[in-house]
């Protein structure tokens, strides 16, 4: 008996002792990091290797557009390429992190290209996390050689999702209207070219008048207003058959088409009778419904990103103001209460924000507000800033900025890209004047 | 009876409003006069310091005062150094306060022994020439019986035992610094006995830290030292859908000279599926390994409490609109 209940004792100690030990161990030490920084990471881009000068040449005009493509993004912060201590990175073999933590790269991106024997190119590609020392990801492509440059976006858009969690927006394009001649002849066209301002070209010739280019979420397609014989209609425009169709002969003015997520649809604003309302189309159908129904102004509609609801533009207030409604034109709400006018709502392809245009004393606002109307944010300003447009992403926006140039009334007028977050603006370069931009969605 | 009975009224009615009104009136003023209290948030554990090496020297220097108390006149300027050095002295004999009651004069004593720690190294070199039976005396006082003997004769009748209990050093220096004061001037005597309050008060906040107890926790100004630190290499992943709401715990395990010798996500399940949680958690692994941000700046006496610590990235702060 006595021996046990020493173990029975001895049994209960060692418990004890056991709880203590976890509990000191759960009460260790836990130091909260509220504060951070905002600003790039360090980078470093290898040349992609390869075994002879065309090879090597695909690989350096590869590596600089990822370079670049990442750089022009804000949140990397690519390393001059003099900086590094090791070269030569073959892809086979692991890089010696320690040469590259020493130049404060925090990631590392190195590739090599390949020239097959049927004619394709192949471009393989590590990315590696230098402090961990471990490989993020590691991709290879087959394409025919002229494709380098689209490869290239991919690859950065890649880099992109892979150390972001989100996707990229390298490999997209931008269309936008190109605008050339004296404030009196103006002429405009349509124009497009790869995000980072590569292969640009004119699609219309200028001779009729057109506004307000829209890409399809799902497709390489257009929807456009052109003046054509002075008549306003929409068209769609395909970029890769250079096809234009008419979308309908509506009576009245036809203004501001957007696709629907689905890229079946059309939705719109149209004058009758000097009130505009706002019409869905099916284009399969061809069938138009009308959703509003309101002696005021309605216009700019934009589809949320699950086509569930829709959000427009009214003065039905008062004042020009942003509202948002179901997409069968039911349970219509208001959502901008701030002070100034409001227009063009454009919803984020993320679904969790809506950019507007704002016009407050005499100033334009680029800004975005959730779609209840709460956390209202102005990220960019101008004499005349207007027509927000999405990245794919629904990370970054293009808009167009219209500044006064001399005292004649001119001006000009450029594109700009801005981060979400309200750093980063940057100009897109055109060769001319350029307003009204509309990002496309990744090239499939 | 009448008078006696009016008296018994008036006193008790009077018993009665008093205790009723209480006796606020004398003392609102007071209240008012009084100045907010400011509180500041600084750890306790500031004081916190390895075993110093001092308390060996002390002793022959404290046997090389004692000459000095005898001649009087220079204990005066003794008072105003006191607050550095009693923490030594704390580390060596934690039971001054005890020795302090027994005496017929504790007060004096008490306050006489904060000014002669700060002051022994330097008057030591001076005073000890001018007499030479303090000299003759340093020499037994290796021994604490000595010492006593020697206290004795100065002072007049105090107990030897508790002396004997004490440490020696202690009891040196207060014998010393008593005797000057009360002679001298009270109004030293007094200040002198502020300060030997406060010190008394270092030596039991001391008396505690003194086998240094690598367990405890560590000061906020430690914990912002390396907060900052990190702070400086985390990249915040901004404009992420909801980054408001990734909060990341990443458990390091430390090496004694600061820097991470092993780091671990804690919940590294959520990583495989979330590509923007894992963005996040990446961010704040590259943080920890940073090695701009390294070694972290913390004691390394305590160590045992931070060889390994939780690090919870949580950008919420940064994104308060």
């Amino acid at each position: 008996m006595m021996t046990g209940k020493k173990r029975l004792s001895a049994f209960v100690f060692a418990l004890i002792a056991i709880f203590l030990t976890v509990g000191s161990a759960q009460a260790e030490l836990k130091i909260d990091i509220t504060q951070g920084k905002v600003e790039p990471l360090p980078i470093a881009v290898t040349n992609f290797i390869g075994s002879n000068a065309a090879e090597s040449a695909y690989g350096a005009n590869i590596a600089s557009v990822v370079a670049a493509d990442l750089e022009r993004s804000g949140l990397f912060r690519p390393i001059d390429r003099r900086a590094f201590i090791q070269h030569e990175t073959a892809i086979g073999a692991l890089p010696r992190f320690g040469d590259w933590r020493v130049i404060s790269a925090q990631a590392l991106v190195q590739g090599r290209t390949e020239m097959a024997e049927d004619g394709r190119l192949r471009v393989e590609f590590r990315l590696w996390d230098v402090f961990a020392e471990q490989q993020m990801i590691g991709l290879a492509y087959f394409t025919i050689p002229d494709n380098w440059r689209r490869v290239a976006h991919i690859i950065a858009d890649a880099i992109y999702k892979r150390m972001t969690g989100e996707e990229g927006y390298f490999d997209t394009r931008i269309v936008y209207i190109a605008e050339s001649g004296s404030a009196k002849r103006r002429v405009k066209r349509l124009a497009i070219m790869d995000q980072d301002g590569a292969k640009h070209r004119f699609l219309t010739d200028g001779t009729s008048l057109v506004l307000t280019p829209r890409f399809s979420p799902t497709l390489q397609e257009i929807t456009y207003m052109s003046f054509y014989r002075n008549v306003p209609r929409v068209y769609i425009f395909n970029i890769d058959t250079g096809r234009q169709e008419l979308l309908g002969d509506f009576p009245g003015m036809t203004f501001a088409p957007r696709f629907s997520p689905d890229g079946n649809g059309v939705i719109m604003s149209m004058a009758k009778d000097g009130n505009s309302e706002i019409y869905s189309m099916d284009l399969r159908t061809r069938v138009v419904k009308r959703l509003t129904r309101h002696p005021s102004i309605d216009t700019s509609p934009s589809f949320a990103p699950d086509s569930s609801r829709v959000t427009f533009n009214s003065d039905r207030g008062g004042s020009q103001q942003i509202y948002v409604m179901d997409s069968d034109g039911k349970n219509v709400k208001r959502i901008s209460y701030g002070k100034g006018r409001y227009a063009t709502p454009v919803w984020s392809p993320r679904g969790d924000l809506i950019a507007f245009t704002k016009m407050l004393n005499g100033t334009f606002y680029i800004g975005v507000m959730k779609p209840d109307g709460t956390g209202e944010r102005l990220l960019a300003k101008g004499y005349l800033v207007e027509s927000p447009t999405w990245a794919p992403n629904g990370r970054v926006l293009m808009f167009f900025r219209e500044t006064p140039v001399g005292n004649k009334g001119e001006v000009k007028t450029r594109i700009f890209s801005i981060d979400l977050t309200g750093y980063n603006e940057r100009e897109i370069k055109t060769p001319v004047d350029a307003s009204d931009p509309a990002w496309s969605p990744i090239i499939p | 009876m009448k008078v006696a009975f009016l008296v018994s009224s008036l006193l008790h009615i009077a018993i009665v409003v008093i205790a009723y009104f209480g006796l606020p009136f004398f003392k609102s003023d007071e209240l008012l006069v009084e100045p907010p209290i400011i509180v500041e948030l600084v750890t306790v554990d500031e004081e916190t310091n390895l075993p110093e090496t001092p308390p060996a020297p002390k002793p022959e220097e404290q046997a090389k005062e004692e000459p000095k108390p005898e001649p009087k006149p220079e204990p005066k300027p003794a008072p105003p150094p006191p607050p550095p050095p009693p923490a030594p002295e704390q580390a060596e004999t934690p039971e001054p306060a005890p020795e302090a009651p027994p005496e017929p004069e504790p007060k004096e004593e008490i306050a006489a022994i904060p000014p002669p720690e700060p002051k022994p190294k330097k008057e030591v070199k001076k005073k000890p020439e001018p007499k030479p039976e303090p000299q003759a005396k340093p020499k037994p006082k290796p021994k604490a019986p000595d010492r006593l003997a020697q206290l004795k004769p100065k002072k007049k009748p105090k107990p030897p035992d508790f002396l004997a209990s004490m440490s020696s050093v202690l009891k040196d220096l207060q014998k010393r610094d008593p005797k000057p004061a009360p002679k001298k001037e009270p109004e030293k005597k007094e200040k002198s006995k502020e300060e030997a309050f406060e010190n008394e008060i270092a030596k039991a906040l001391a008396s505690s830290s003194k086998p240094m107890d690598t367990s405890r926790p560590l000061t906020l100004s430690e914990i912002d030292a390396v907060r900052q630190q990190i702070a400086r290499c985390w990249n915040v992943p901004a404009g992420a859908k909801d980054a408001e709401n990734l909060v990341i715990d990443i458990r390091v395990h430390m090496n004694p000279d600061g820097t991470v010798r092993k780091a671990d996500h804690l919940s590294s399940v959520r990583m495989l599926g979330d590509g923007f949680y894992r963005t996040a958690a990446e961010s704040a692994m590259r943080a920890v390994l940073n090695p701009r941000c390294q070694p972290f700046k913390l004691p390394l006496d305590k160590y045992d409490r931070w060889k390994t610590m939780t690090l919870s990235f949580n950008p919420r702060e940064m994104f308060g609109q």
